[in-house]
C-alpha cells in the first residue's frame, strides 16, 4: 500500500473504537462516490442513446425538465436518492442494486478489464428491446 | 525521442509525478504532476474548510485517473458544469481541471497525448485560498489568467521542448469516454 493510501485510511482502517475519522478524509470519500455516482449513471445513459434515448425524451418520462435533466447529466453533484431512482428508472427501467466494498485491502485493479466490466454492469440492451421481444 | 517515452523517463527521475490511483482503482488514465502541483495537494493542512476543498480536487483528480467518464468544453468562457474546460486563445492548447465547489479552485493543464495530462499549476478562481500561493484567477480577462496560462506553457517547454501538446477539436484525440458539455 502506498505512503499516500496508508495515511488516507489511517483512522478508517482502525475500527469502531478507533480515532473520528477527519472531516477532510469523509469529504474525499463523498467527492468520490459523487464522482462514482455519475459515472454509474452516465454511462448507462450514453448506451442508451445508441438505442434513441434523448435528454428530452428521458426528462418526459420521468417528469422533469430537460433543464434539470441536462444538469444531473452534466457533471457530478450531490444527487438526492429520488433523482438516482427516477433517473435509472427512465434511462433503462432500472434500481440500483444495493452492495457495498470495503476501502480497505482493496486488490490492484486489472485495468484491461475495464471496459468488459463497464460493459457487464451498464446492460447492453434497451428497455424497449427486451420489451418488443 | 517520443513524447511518451519523455515523459516516462521524467517520472522515473522524479522531475514530474504520476498521481497514483487509490489502491483496487483502475489506472485508466495518467495525471502528470510538476513538483508545485504535488506539494500543492500533499502538503499539511489543518482540518477545516480548506482542506475539505481539496479533498475534494484530489478526489476528482483521482477519478480522472481511473477512467471516470469526463464532462469537457471545448468552448472558452462556456463551461458550466464540465470537469475540464478549454481555455481561450484555443491555439495555447491550456486546459484547466475544474472543481466548482466554493472557493473554486482550478488546474491548468496541457494533454501530453490521449488520456495523459500534464498538471502544470494550481490557482484559486474567486478568492485566496491558503493553501495557494497565488493571487485569485478572477475575472475572464485578468492578469492572473493570463499569468497561469504563461506558467502551464512555460512548464511544458521546460520538460517537453522538442513536442506540441494535443489539439484540435476531436474530443477522441484528448480523452477516453468523455463527451461534451
Amino acid at each position: 500500500m502506498s505512503t499516500f493510501q496508508a495515511q488516507l485510511l489511517n483512522e478508517i482502517a482502525a475500527g469502531h473504537d478507533g480515532p473520528p475519522i477527519p472531516e477532510s478524509k469523509r469529504v474525499y470519500f463523498q467527492e468520490r462516490y459523487r464522482e462514482r455516482l455519475f459515472d454509474f449513471i452516465i454511462t448507462r445513459f450514453n448506451i442508451q442513446k445508441q438505442f434513441g434515448l434523448t435528454k428530452a425524451k428521458l426528462a418526459r418520462r420521468i417528469g422533469r425538465s430537460p433543464e434539470t435533466i441536462t444538469r444531473w447529466l452534466s457533471g457530478p453533484s450531490n444527487l438526492e436518492s429520488d433523482s438516482v431512482s427516477e433517473l435509472l428508472l427512465g434511462i433503462n427501467a432500472e434500481e440500483m442494486d444495493m452492495d457495498a466494498h470495503s476501502v480497505l485491502d482493496r486488490a490492484p485493479a486489472n485495468v484491461y478489464r475495464l471496459s468488459e466490466r463497464r460493459l457487464e454492469s451498464a446492460g447492453t440492451t434497451s428497455f424497449s428491446h427486451r420489451v418488443a421481444r | 525521442m517520443s513524447i511518451r517515452a519523455e515523459w516516462q523517463r521524467l517520472v522515473a527521475q522524479q522531475e514530474l509525478f504520476r498521481l497514483p490511483e487509490l489502491q483496487g482503482d483502475p489506472r485508466v488514465r495518467t495525471v502528470l504532476m510538476t513538483r508545485e502541483v504535488q506539494d500543492d495537494l500533499t502538503k499539511e493542512l489543518p482540518e477545516g474548510p480548506e482542506a475539505n476543498r481539496r479533498s475534494r480536487l484530489l478526489a476528482r483528480l483521482h477519478g480522472i485517473v481511473a477512467g471516470r467518464h469526463l464532462v469537457v468544453c471545448l468552448i472558452p468562457f462556456e463551461a458550466r458544469k464540465a470537469v475540464i474546460g478549454r481555455l481561450d486563445r484555443i491555439e495555447d492548447a491550456v486546459w484547466d481541471i475544474r472543481c466548482q465547489d466554493s472557493p473554486a479552485v482550478r488546474i491548468f493543464c496541457r494533454f501530453v497525448e490521449r488520456d495523459v495530462l500534464f498538471a502544470a499549476t494550481c490557482r484559486p478562481r474567486s478568492v485566496s485560498v491558503s493553501w495557494l500561493d497565488y493571487l485569485p484567477l478572477g475575472d475572464r480577462n485578468s492578469k492572473e489568467w493570463k499569468k497561469g496560462i504563461e506558467a502551464t506553457k512555460r512548464q511544458w517547454g521546460m520538460f517537453f521542448p522538442a513536442h506540441d501538446p494535443v489539439n484540435g477539436d476531436d474530443l477522441d484525440e484528448y480523452l477516453s469516454s468523455a463527451t461534451i458539455e
